[in-house]
């Protein structure tokens, strides 16, 4: 391969990577994340709260379509609450809260992607 | 005509608690209240918080460099500045006792009227198979005069708006029956054109 072909190449390799969308790059692995991925209208995710008793859980989310609902539900998904906020908001939930209930976000309409975290 | 008297234009909250800064949604672009009158109406406003609210509100004005003495709020809505920066929180929305209690972070004006001069939070009861009641509250941009909810059974209702500082203002509607849940907000300017339409997700089929 020609030195003017690698360097072309390589061109191409560094757009690429630097061109990845944002929102790919602030997906992470941390136990706060609750899934960072494509979703379709009605899918979403969802972990246990960290603890009970009356106090906040925090959801946030960073979307590219349209809201994505903050959600509070018991054990079996059965939802206490939902909220829609506008994107680059983070939501408090502030309630009773069971050791078994969850909080998560749930993808109310369109095919997004979708980074939602916990705090 | 009962559908339309169960959304509940809360600027009539907004008269009991804080009386003469409540006003009609046509006085939207009249001159904002003074400092000292917004301070009280904040210090009403944010007591019928619990007090983790209030402290989580206080917490996100600061992580924001927000400047915890120009705090004001009014139902729905807190505004304070960082510097000349206006920041925007939502709180306090009209929910029944006992249940979820929600406030947001605070944001600049970027960022909140990013989709346009109405910024809309939604809260709903139940879901995504049950629905008890929906509230939602809205941060308006000065260029609003006027705000009106389209309701599910197709009934169009006017909401009042409480005016906050530098001619933003704030809305708050409350609905327990499905057929009065809006499903539509238009904001029109002084001259009665409209100039915003937010869509309002209850998540009801």
């Amino acid at each position: 391969m020609s030195m003017a072909r690698r360097m072309v190449v390589t061109l191409v390799l560094i757009v690429g990577m630097t061109g990845l969308p944002a929102v790919a790059q602030a997906c992470d692995t941390g136990y706060w994340n609750l899934g960072c991925a494509y979703r379709s209208t009605g899918q979403g995710s969802s972990g246990i709260v960290f603890h009970s008793g009356w106090d906040y859980n925090t959801i946030y989310t960073t979307h590219n379509v349209s809201p994505i609902r903050a959600i509070a539900t018991d054990y079996s998904g059965n939802w206490y609450t939902a909220v829609d906020a506008p994107s680059g908001y983070s939501t408090d939930i502030l309630r009773t809260w069971s050791s078994n209930d969850k909080i998560g976000c749930y993808n109310n309409q369109g095919y997004q992607w979708i980074n939602c975290r916990r705090y | 005509m009962n559908a339309r008297r169960s959304v509940i234009a809360t600027c009539s909250i907004a008269v009991a608690s804080i009386g003469a800064l409540a006003v009609s949604a046509n006085a939207a672009r009249e001159p904002a209240a003074s400092p000292d009158a917004a301070r009280v109406a904040a210090d009403r406003e944010l007591s019928t918080l619990p007090d983790e609210a209030r402290a989580r509100l206080a917490a996100r004005l600061l992580e924001a460099g927000g400047d915890p003495d120009t705090l004001v709020a009014v139902p729905g809505v807190a505004f304070a500045r960082d510097g000349s920066r206006p920041l925007f929180a939502f709180a306090n929305l009209s929910v029944p006792a006992g249940s979820p209690i929600v406030s947001t972070s605070f944001a600049g004006a970027d960022v909140a009227f990013e989709e346009g001069p109405l910024a809309i939070v939604t809260q709903v009861a139940g879901g995504p198979d049950r629905f008890d009641w929906i509230s939602i509250a809205g941060a308006v941009a000065p260029e609003v005069a006027r705000v009106d909810l389209v309701l599910r059974d197709g009934a169009t209702q006017a909401v009042a708006l409480t005016p906050l500082l530098d001619g933003y203002s704030a809305m708050t509607a409350f609905s327990a029956e499905r057929q009065a849940f809006p499903v539509l907000a238009r904001a029109y300017d002084a001259s009665g054109g409209l100039i915003a339409t937010r869509m309002i997700d209850s998540g009801m089929p």
